[in-house]
């Protein structure tokens, strides 16, 4: 099994996100409201996956994605951008690997095939 | 007897008296001869005659006298018969003044010589004088042999013989040249006074010890006669000479001064005075004093000030910086705006700053110059550095200023502070990224739950199929809430004409809260509302009082995860408070300030493009009403009072 954390802020997304994973035996999800509390779990806990919004208080999702990507402990954790705004946020993180993007509204397939994609990528 | 007397002897001696008096004697001797002839006796006396010889003597010496002065005088010496009118005697003068010869008017009638204007004056006087009086002297225009007159000053007596007037004797001086010097003179002096009026140049003329020798009928008109005062007494009302005085200078240097001074018995009037020293025919040194009014050109002068003054002003008070360099490279103007904007005062600029102490390099100085210089002007957006440092955006102009001759001497520079307008530019664009965002993420997540809800129909699953459908139903609202911000906030800024009338707020608040009623519900929130009768009617426009209403409910629903929402209406004085009360996550003391700010979002993550306040407040103002926010602090909830004006036409 797994673990992916989600960082999202946005209610109804949380919701949908609850609602897509509710059927699937191979992943556990966490979710977290903000990145503050996101780094804190980071800390004590491992990750197969992240999936991360962009538009967040007070550290943005890109912020975020940077700092996660210096640091030795979760530098190779893969993430997955989930964000109503364009590709063209995923040119300022173009530098480093291990990132994927989809856009909102994303379906509950693409979602899955996109994870599954950077499982494998992983191996 | 009989004998004759043979007078034989006269002569005239003198003999001494025993006073030792010289006499005059006359003395006749003669024989006194008998009959037959023979003398018999000498008969001699001797008479004085000494008073006689001296009368005698003095009335030759008279007449040779007159004579000598009637032949060789250069007036006219004249006799005038009273019987016949005629002229009796002409000296030669007569010849020489006229150009007649004598024996042309000798026996003639003297007025035949008289102008036609002056013959009643000559016949008068004529009458006068052979009633034995003597006249003043008069004037008379005889006419010459050329046609022309000369003019005669006549002083003339009558002519007496044996204690009978016999005529009019006179003497007549040629006058012409000093008539016609003094009607130049007088000529002269009116023109020079008109002239010297017409251009309120008074005229003076002074000694060295001040006192006034002549002062130009104008003056006299408002001064009076000098009557022996100095100049100081006379024009200034002073007891000693002036202090900028020009007079001793004038007389030291032997030249003109040039001096203003004000005449405080003119109003103040300024005059520019003009000493110049001369030396009057008695080798007293003098000044005369032109005394030019220069009011005008005071007044002229004071209005060009002002204008430079005004023009200094407004130059120094656009909000701009603007700066001349010359071809020094060094600033020679540097405005007072210059001085806000950048720091440096004008003291410290003028002729020390050159343009690279406010540019970020000094290769990008001297680019612009060699831009503006080359093509005529520079014009773009680059960064300025105060004095203490700081860079900040300007939109800097400058332009080349030539001479006559086409070089280059200075160049105009003009620069505008757009701090704030890369402000509003930044906002507009993030604006533009909020609103499609916030657009963009009730219509993603409409999407996704219709997604689900298809998902849980195809399953029959009834609790997720009611989840889908309460999300997709609160982001149509919150996406419909999203366009109406953007609409109505548009409408402000082209000032939408507003209708004011009578509006029910309980109304308005059924119709806003059933928009709201699945965001409501979606949170589990308790409402309640309580609009009482007297306060339920305003005076302002419909729309924008629903408008007022949906804003401040969406942020007291997007604000609120638990608890509730009080909505209450009550009555102060000629208005209405409206207060939306509820248990949210409150403002910060940071932001309290902020909330009217347009585009101000105090958590980004909470959905709304950050108009919802601003746009409340410019509907409130424009309807005559206002808005206060207050809170506790974060997590402690928000209570919002709108005021609104009343209805006051009927019953409330």
């Amino acid at each position: 099994m797994k673990r992916i954390l989600i960082v999202e802020d946005e209610r109804d997304m949380q919701d949908i996100y609850k609602d897509m994973f509710s059927d699937q035996d191979n992943y556990k999800i966490d979710i977290e409201t903000g990145t503050m509390p996101a780094l804190r779990r980071l800390t004590s806990q491992n990750y197969d996956l992240i999936i991360l919004d962009i538009i967040m208080e007070p550290i943005a999702g890109d912020s975020f994605f940077v700092y996660l990507k210096s640091d030795a402990k979760t530098e190779s954790i893969p993430v997955l951008v989930v964000s109503v705004l364009g590709p063209e946020i995923m040119e300022k993180l173009k530098r480093v690997n291990h990132a994927h993007f989809l856009q909102k509204p994303i379906t509950k397939e693409k979602l899955f095939a996109t994870i599954d994609e950077m499982m494998k990528e992983r191996g | 007897m009989s004998g004759e007397i043979d007078v034989s002897e006269y002569n005239e001696n003198p003999i001494l008296t025993g006073t030792g008096e010289e006499r005059q004697i006359a003395w006749h001797n003669a024989l006194l001869r008998d009959d037959k002839g023979k003398a018999i006796a000498a008969i001699s006396s001797g008479e004085d005659i000494t008073e006689r010889k001296k009368a005698e003597d003095a009335l030759r010496e008279s007449e040779e006298r007159y004579r000598i002065l009637f032949e060789n005088a250069p007036d006219v010496i004249y006799a005038v018969s009273a019987e016949t009118e005629t002229i009796n005697s002409l000296n030669p003068a007569f010849e020489k003044v006229t150009g007649w010869r004598r024996e042309d008017f000798i026996g003639k009638a003297f007025l035949s010589l008289v102008h036609p204007d002056d013959l009643s004056l000559a016949f008068d006087t004529f009458r006068h004088v052979l009633k034995g009086k003597s006249p003043r002297p008069y004037e008379l225009r005889i006419r010459t042999k050329s046609g022309n007159y000369v003019t005669g000053e006549f002083t003339s007596a009558p002519m007496i013989k044996g204690g009978k007037i016999i005529g009019e004797f006179g003497i007549v001086r040629d006058i012409t040249e000093r008539k016609r010097m003094e009607t130049e003179l007088r000529e002269t002096k009116e023109r020079l006074e008109y002239v010297l009026g017409a251009t309120n140049t008074n005229v003076d003329v002074i000694d060295s010890d001040y006192n006034i020798r002549y002062v130009d009928p104008a003056w006299k008109k408002i001064y009076g006669e000098p009557a022996g005062r100095k100049c100081y007494e006379y024009f200034m009302g002073k007891d000693k000479a002036c202090s900028t005085c020009g007079i001793p200078r004038a007389l030291k240097t032997k030249r003109s001064i040039v001096t203003e001074e004000v005449l405080p018995r003119e109003n103040n009037r300024v005059i520019q005075v003009h000493t110049i020293p001369f030396r009057n025919p008695d080798g007293e040194w003098l000044v005369a004093e032109f005394n030019i009014d220069i009011t005008e050109r005071k007044k002229a002068e004071e209005a060009l000030r002002r204008s430079e003054e005004r023009y200094r002003l407004s130059y120094d008070n656009v909000p701009l910086h603007m700066g001349i360099i010359d071809q020094s490279g060094k600033f020679v103007l540097w405005n007072k705006y210059s001085e806000i904007m950048l720091g440096y005062s004008a003291k410290e600029a003028v002729g020390k700053l050159t343009p690279s102490n406010l540019h970020e390099s000094r290769e990008e100085a001297e680019n612009v110059v060699h831009t503006a210089a080359k093509k005529g002007i520079f014009d773009g957006e680059l960064n300025f550095r105060r004095k203490n440092g700081e860079t900040f955006p300007v939109h800097l102009v400058v332009i080349p200023y030539r001479n006559s001759k086409g070089e280059i001497v200075n160049f105009f520079g003009f620069a505008e502070d757009i701090t704030e307008r890369k402000k509003i530019t930044a906002m507009k664009e993030n604006l533009i990224r909020d609103v499609s965002h916030e657009l963009k993420t009730p219509m993603a997540l409409c999407q996704m739950s219709l997604d689900m809800l298809g998902s849980a129909m195809n399953k029959n699953d009834g609790v997720r199929l009611k989840k889908a459908f309460k999300m997709a139903q609160g982001n149509i609202q919150r996406f419909r809430k999203d366009i109406d911000n953007i609409l109505s906030f548009s409408s402000i800024e082209q000032k939408r004409e507003i209708s004011k009338q009578k509006a029910s707020i309980s109304k308005a608040l059924r119709e806003v809260l059933r928009d709201f009623r699945y965001l409501i519900d979606a949170k589990n929130l308790d409402v309640k509302t309580f609009i009482p009768k007297n306060a339920d009617f305003v005076f302002m426009d419909k729309y924008d009082l629903r408008s007022v209403l949906s804003n401040l409910i969406d942020n007291a629903v997007k604000f609120t995860e638990r608890g509730g929402i009080g909505i209450s209406a009550a009555r102060a004085g000629t208005n209405i408070n409206v207060m939306v009360k509820d248990t949210g996550i409150g403002i910060s003391k940071k932001s309290i300030a902020r909330v009217f700010e347009k585009f101000y979002k105090q958590t980004s993550s909470i959905p709304g493009v950050g108009l919802g306040l601003p746009i409340c407040k410019e509907i409130l103002e424009r309807n005559g009403g206002r808005i206060k926010v207050n809170s506790r602090g974060e997590g402690k909830g928000t209570i919002v009072t709108a005021t609104l004006p009343a209805f006051k036409g009927g019953k409330i």
